[in-house]
């Protein structure tokens, strides 16, 4: 019925208005697979031989013929489509059911109640299988029972699957944050692209000087607000253990970046609303946006086709066109006085496996056919986690023209990067309280240092309905 | 003497008690079995649940299964002692304030103006009003969603001039107890303006006949006439109005979701609470404890009315 709503509200939605219809990808933010383009085919192809000529799959599939249910969201029904391909003699056995995934941990629960009725496989963020992992849900099943080990350590981002020790997904794709900065902009106003939050501070007030009207970034929703803190290595909401969460936001880490956000808020050069509002893609459109810290699947999913065009928003003739090589990519900035940078990720999701299922050689070779084969991941928008194809990503981007130069050592670096309250949240959903405090600080004509405590005030009783310990220091 | 009194009489009551009772059962039986089906379905969907509630909000779910009468008291405290509890009840009593007065308020005053002035036009009129009605919940959320976003709303460019440029700056935490009385009102109003309206067509009209010959003006007729007659339909309507709104779950919900993401805290009315302690957390001992509480207000509520006003007297007068 939920999801009846949801699904009702998102066309009612997209009918009226794109402010909030474009909305969707909010709780997709791995975007649909896209088509690699001619001039790429060939180092596409050769990635994919590469990738290809280690042979993945290894899952034993028994003599078992119960079927499978598999949960997906509408981008995953490639991947559904392309496993009955790949192995007609199973395809009778998938049957695929796409979800709001955002209530997998509810049906769960449900589920338990009657007993049955379980998923086989269902495609999720970590966060969500945390969410599934705990005594109440108990859901996954442990993959390093059934899942080589040598196979395992070839996914990257993998520790954001280990619970308590135990092995509860398969990463599919990473997301990671990185800088993307409009590098003819940045040539013609003689900008240097920053390397820290200081340098990013100083080039706000230069724009705000000499540009007014250009942006460098948007704060309006928790994910803009986390990928400000979790850069700081601000913990808001740092998981201890399975039972204590610190929620510190006096630390200094957090009053830094709550810093900045006030500065460039004041200065006019960060907008207010989160990445696909109308009003900010109109900034992009107008080719005013300058410098935005966004996820690696935002190059070919937002920016391509959506900020930059032909594309669905209204064009001016200052629009960048894809293939322009606008789009610079740099590494996710640092602060001056830490060793090394921190990145949020938004997404970068995992197929987990039930532990009801009648059929786990079938289940376990889905989700790895899913997160390991070439042919389907040719093309994707994607990062893979599955490390051997990884260079099919690069050969994408590395000849896509929307970018100014080959982003591809960027993204792999800002991989290994991802924060460690990145993807591996506590057991409540953060970007809904965030967004509030945000929104709050807006509404309220506050500064986001002075909204801080109210982080506290609306993650502490979560926390406490999932039966953390909360504490501040 | 006293003793053997006293054994005397006691058959002679018990036989005209059991007498009257079959003469009453005889007599009310049809109205019993046409009172059945919905005593049946009330006992499966109405007491049945409360019932289920109250024994599960004193287990412990842990694995999956309920381990009955296992928490002893502690979802009440968990659920009662949240830091959520006072500010989602105290939303809802802001709500309340505003929502159960206007709401009603409006409903009669209609109601008495389509009645002042009988004719093609006012029957025209009461369709007009019963229209809204047929949009349901969920769908007119969307509707006032996108009515209240300056970006999209044909009512834009007023909103801009008042200086509420975006949709936060006129959905957020202060305003919602009045955009969910329009929404309520909006949703609601068709229906109760054609009950309160069918009311008033089946007054005397000899009555209203003589008051105008003792020279009562329209709007006298309006209060001093025709209002104390529809106190009962109001009273009625003030208790489901009531019921139906300390439920107020569907509005706040989908402002909250990840489509919206309107400036809303994620649990706004004490339903939201309840199924954020059911299906977030998987403790539905502690949901089930914040649900009787709502069913103890909704029934509080309707029996204060009930008892107050003597609602069933005048029905059964009348």
């Amino acid at each position: 019925m939920k999801r009846a709503l949801l699904l009702l509200a998102a066309v009612v939605l997209a009918g009226c208005s794109s402010t909030t219809g474009s909305a969707a990808p909010k709780v997709t933010p791995a975007p649909a697979q896209t088509p690699a383009s001619v001039s790429t085919a060939a180092a596409v192809q050769s990635a994919v031989a590469a990738a290809a000529s280690a042979n993945i799959e290894t899952a034993k599939v028994t003599d078992t013929t119960d079927p499978i249910t598999v949960w997906i969201d509408q981008a995953r029904q490639p991947v559904v489509d392309g496993f009955k391909k790949k192995y007609p003699q199973y395809a009778s056995l998938v049957t695929s059911t796409v979800v709001d995934r955002e209530t997998f941990p509810a049906k769960d629960l449900l589920f338990n109640n009657t007993g049955s009725g379980w998923p086989d496989v269902v495609f999720a963020e970590p966060r969500l299988v945390g969410r599934v992992a705990d005594a109440q849900h108990s859901f996954p099943l442990d993959l390093s029972t059934v899942v080589p080990a040598d196979m395992l350590k070839q996914y990257a981002g993998a520790d954001n699957c280990v619970f308590d020790g135990k092995v509860y997904c398969l990463r599919n794709d990473l997301a990671q944050m990185v800088t993307y900065y409009n590098a003819p902009l940045f040539t013609q106003f003689g900008y240097t692209v920053p390397k820290t939050f200081e340098d990013m501070q100083a080039l706000s007030d230069q724009v705000a000087k000499d540009h007014p009207g250009y942006y460098l970034g948007t704060l309006g929703d928790g994910w803009t607000w986390l990928s400000f803190m979790e850069a700081s290595g601000c913990p808001y909401a740092a998981s201890k253990s399975s039972t204590t969460l610190m929620v510190n936001v006096a630390d200094p880490t957090c009053t830094r970046a709550a810093q900045l956000i006030d500065h460039m808020v004041a200065n006019k050069t960060l907008w207010n609303t989160d990445y696909f509002t109308a009003s900010w893609v109109q900034i992009a459109n107008n080719n005013k946006l300058l410098m935005l810290i966004a996820p690696i699947w935002a190059a070919l999913g937002t920016f391509k086709g959506t900020y930059y065009c032909p594309c669905t928003g209204a064009t001016t003739k200052t629009t960048p066109t894809i293939t322009d090589k606008f789009l610079g990519v740099a590494a996710p900035l640092k602060w001056a006085a830490d060793a090394t940078a921190q990145t949020a990720a938004m997404g970068g999701s995992a197929w987990t496996i039930s532990k009801h299922t009648k059929n786990q050689g079938l289940a376990v070779l889905f989700a790895e056919y899913a997160t390991q084969d070439p042919d389907l991941w040719n093309g994707s928008s994607n990062f893979a986690s599955w490390i051997p194809l990884q260079p099919v990503f690069n050969a994408v981007v590395a000849n896509d023209p929307i970018f100014a130069s080959d982003p591809s050592a960027v993204f792999d670096q800002a991989g290994t990067e991802i924060s460690p309250v990145g993807d591996a949240w506590p057991r409540f959903d953060l970007i809904a309280p965030l967004t509030t405090v945000v929104k709050d600080m807006y509404s309220k004509k506050q500064t986001m240092v002075a909204t801080l405590p109210e982080v506290t005030s609306a993650l502490t009783p979560l926390a406490k309905a999932q039966g953390y310990t909360v504490v501040n220091k | 003497m006293a003793t053997s009194a006293t054994p005397a009489a006691l058959p002679l009551t018990r036989r005209s008690r059991l007498s009257r009772l079959g003469i009453g059962w005889r007599r009310h039986r049809i109205s019993y079995l046409l009172a059945l089906p919905y005593i049946i379905f009330m006992a499966i969907f109405g007491i049945g649940p409360a019932l289920y509630a109250l024994l599960m909000s004193f287990s412990k779910w842990s694995m999956g299964t309920p381990q009955y009468f296992a928490a002893g008291l502690d979802n009440y405290k968990l659920a009662y002692g949240d830091a959520r509890f006072f500010q989602v009840f105290g939303n809802l009593l802001e709500f309340l304030i505003v929502s159960v007065p206007l709401g009603i308020g409006l409903v009669v005053l209609l109601a008495l103006l389509l009645d002042m002035r009988p004719g093609r036009f006012s029957s025209a009129l009461r369709l007009l009003y019963f229209i809204p009605g047929a949009v349901t919940g969920p769908a007119l959320v969307l509707l006032v969603i996108c009515i209240l976003d300056p970006g999209i709303s044909p009512f834009g460019p007023i909103f801009n001039f008042l200086g509420a440029t975006n949709f936060d700056a006129l959905v957020f935490p202060g305003s919602l107890p009045f955009v969910f009385t329009i929404m309520g009102f909006f949703s609601g109003a068709g229906m109760w303006i054609a009950i309160q309206h069918g009311g008033l067509q089946g007054m005397s009209r000899e009555v209203l006949e003589a008051a105008e010959l003792d020279g009562c003006n329209a709007w006298q007729k309006a209060l001093y006439i025709k209002l104390p007659f529809m106190r009962p339909y109001i009273v009625y309507q003030t208790i489901l109005i009531f019921a139906l709104n300390v439920q107020l779950f569907v509005e706040p919900q989908l402002l909250t979701s990840t489509w919206v993401q309107a400036n809303v805290p994620p649990q706004w009315a004490p339903n939201q609470l309840a199924y954020s302690y059911a299906f977030d957390v998987g403790n539905f001992g502690a949901a089930a404890a914040l649900s009787l509480l709502m069913l103890g207000i909704g029934l509080a509520g309707a029996y204060v009315l009930i008892r107050w006003t003597g609602f069933f007297k005048l029905g059964g007068q009348s």
